[in-house]
């Protein structure tokens, strides 16, 4: 139930961090036969001794609380009490804050705190942060403890959750006792198409943890050789904290969290909350509220089916409709394509093709002429008879036809034939006149 | 589509379970005409085995499992 403190960590036999000055002064003066103390010495060595005690400074004591008195600073002195012992406690304003359940002269208590000694008047003293009130203090203290425990270890986090409609529900509960009845009572009347397998198990004494958690064992054992289950419930009626007991075991709550099927915890009354419904998938304040968690209610389904049926005729409905509009469309669509109609219309195409055709021929054919044109005259213009036109001839020998372009090519006599730009005539050289000598050509020659 | 026909539903959760898978498949979205309306018989029959299995059904303790002999495996 204590943490570790400073001391474990240094390992036992070791004073500590915090030497005292008592084992200073026995230090200085190691050969002194009468060795004596200071007064705060020796209380500081023995405040050490306290502070590095295993136990003194993280301790839950039992008691009775009495002498009960609240400082004008706030905080709260009392004197725990157990037969003749007794011990002085003060609680500071601090911890006074942070409690929340009363703390009352005369009851018991489990107090939480650590001891250690006042010093000015050398008395011990528990210093409380933690009044836990009542008879059940204890069991409490360790409810507490191990509730930490496991939710550091992170079992209380998981929650699965269930299927809406159970097929195989696991039971674990009393096979004697009212609380199976209840159960079967709510299912009759809910939802009777569920099958149920029982693990009986004693559900209060001692033996009852280890029951239900072979009895959690069978169910999952079931569940993975012979029919899935859809879920788990661990059912018992109230009872005193002593017979919920078995709920606050360690080894129960293990054995939930590790159920392959989603647990549902129902123990007791619904203030009873157990380590077992922390580790619940599902906790339930009774076991007949367990019965209404896990199965629905027969009414409401048989209402679902019906509105179902009425969602499936209003789509059938809107289907019909549907196709009986894609008729009307369907045969609008094929009077606009009836083959006389198409055929009218693929005329028409046709002809304003065909228009488009020809006027698109014609205008080729009209610059294709435009041009032929053109070029007739570039070639007129470039041709020889032009320049006959403009009075020139051309002289040849009329024997061979060869162009005569130099006097020099002939002697008198000789008979040479003249083209006109209208005719042509042969005649006879009577003089020749030949080139003079500073002509371009002639000097070309004679180089 | 689902599966198809895979045998009468035993359960009350798997008849409920096809009775919803019908209704999406036919308010889902267009179905040819002939299968909307074998959807739509399906469902119906579906709808009535329901109500029938919570009509009909016994509850019972099917199986107990005692600790003497109730370990399986």
């Amino acid at each position: 139930m204590r943490a570790p403190t400073d001391w474990m960590r240094e390992g036992p036999g070791s004073v500590g961090g915090m030497r005292g000055t008592a084992s200073v002064a026995r230090a200085a003066q190691p050969a002194l036969a009468a060795h004596y103390f200071r007064v705060r010495e020796l209380v500081a060595y023995i405040r050490d001794l306290f502070a590095t005690d295993p136990i003194l400074p993280d301790v839950w004591v039992s008691g009775e609380i009495s002498e009960l008195t609240h400082s004008a600073a706030g905080h709260v002195y009392f004197t725990l009490r157990d037969g003749d012992s007794r011990i002085p406690a003060v609680m500071f304003r601090t911890a006074v804050r942070r409690q929340t359940l009363p703390v009352v002269a005369g009851h018991s208590a489990l107090v939480h705190g650590s001891v250690g000694i006042y010093d000015q008047r050398s008395i011990f003293q528990l210093v409380a942060d933690v009044v836990l009130p009542g008879d059940t203090g204890l069991l409490r203290a360790q409810f507490e403890a191990l509730r930490i425990k496991l939710e550091q270890e992170g079992l209380f986090t998981r929650k699965r959750p269930l299927p809406r409609i159970p097929q195989r529900i696991g039971l674990v509960t009393s096979e004697t006792g009212a609380v199976l009845q209840d159960m079967l009572k709510v299912w009759q009347r809910r939802f009777r198409a569920i099958e149920l397998v029982l693990a009986p198990a004693a559900m209060q004494g001692e033996d009852a943890p280890r029951q239900v958690v072979a009895a959690l064992r069978r169910l999952n054992e079931f569940h993975l050789v012979v029919g899935a289950l859809d879920v788990i419930i661990v059912a018992r009626g109230g009872g005193s904290p002593d017979e919920l007991a078995a709920f606050n075991d360690e080894r129960v709550a293990r054995a939930i969290f590790a159920s392959m099927v989603p647990v549902v915890s129902a123990i007791g009354h619904e203030v009873d909350v157990t380590i077992a419904d922390y580790a619940a998938d599902v906790r339930a304040p009774t076991p007949s509220a367990a019965a209404e968690v896990v199965a629905p209610d027969a009414a409401e389904l048989r209402r679902e089916i019906q509105q179902m049926v009425d969602r499936m005729r209003n789509a059938l409905r809107r289907q019909l409709v549907m196709a009986r509009e894609a008729v009307v469309s369907g045969s609008q669509r094929l009077e606009r394509h009836a083959p006389l109609q198409l055929m009218v219309e693929r005329r028409r195409a046709v002809d304003e093709l065909a228009g488009r055709g020809t006027r698109a021929i014609r205008a080729v054919v009209g610059l294709a002429q435009s041009r032929v044109e053109a070029a007739r005259a570039q070639v007129a213009a470039l041709s020889p008879e032009t320049t006959l036109a403009r009075g020139y001839a051309i002289c040849s020998r009329p024997e061979d036809g060869s162009v005569l372009t130099d006097a020099a090519q002939l002697n008198r006599g000789d008979r040479l034939a003249v083209r006109f730009a209208r005719g042509r005539v042969v005649g006879e050289v009577l003089e020749r006149e030949e080139a003079t000598s500073d002509s371009p050509r002639e000097k070309a020659n004679v180089d | 589509m689902s599966t198809e026909e895979p045998g009468a539903p035993a359960t009350f959760e798997e008849a409920y379970e096809r009775l919803r898978a019908s209704i999406a498949e036919l308010e889902g979205g267009p179905l040819p005409l002939e299968a909307a309306i074998a959807r739509y018989e399906e469902g119906m029959r579906l709808a009535q085995l329901c109500n029938e299995i919570l009509d009909k059904a016994e509850l019972r303790i099917q199986h107990v499992l005692r600790e003497a002999d109730g370990e399986v495996g």
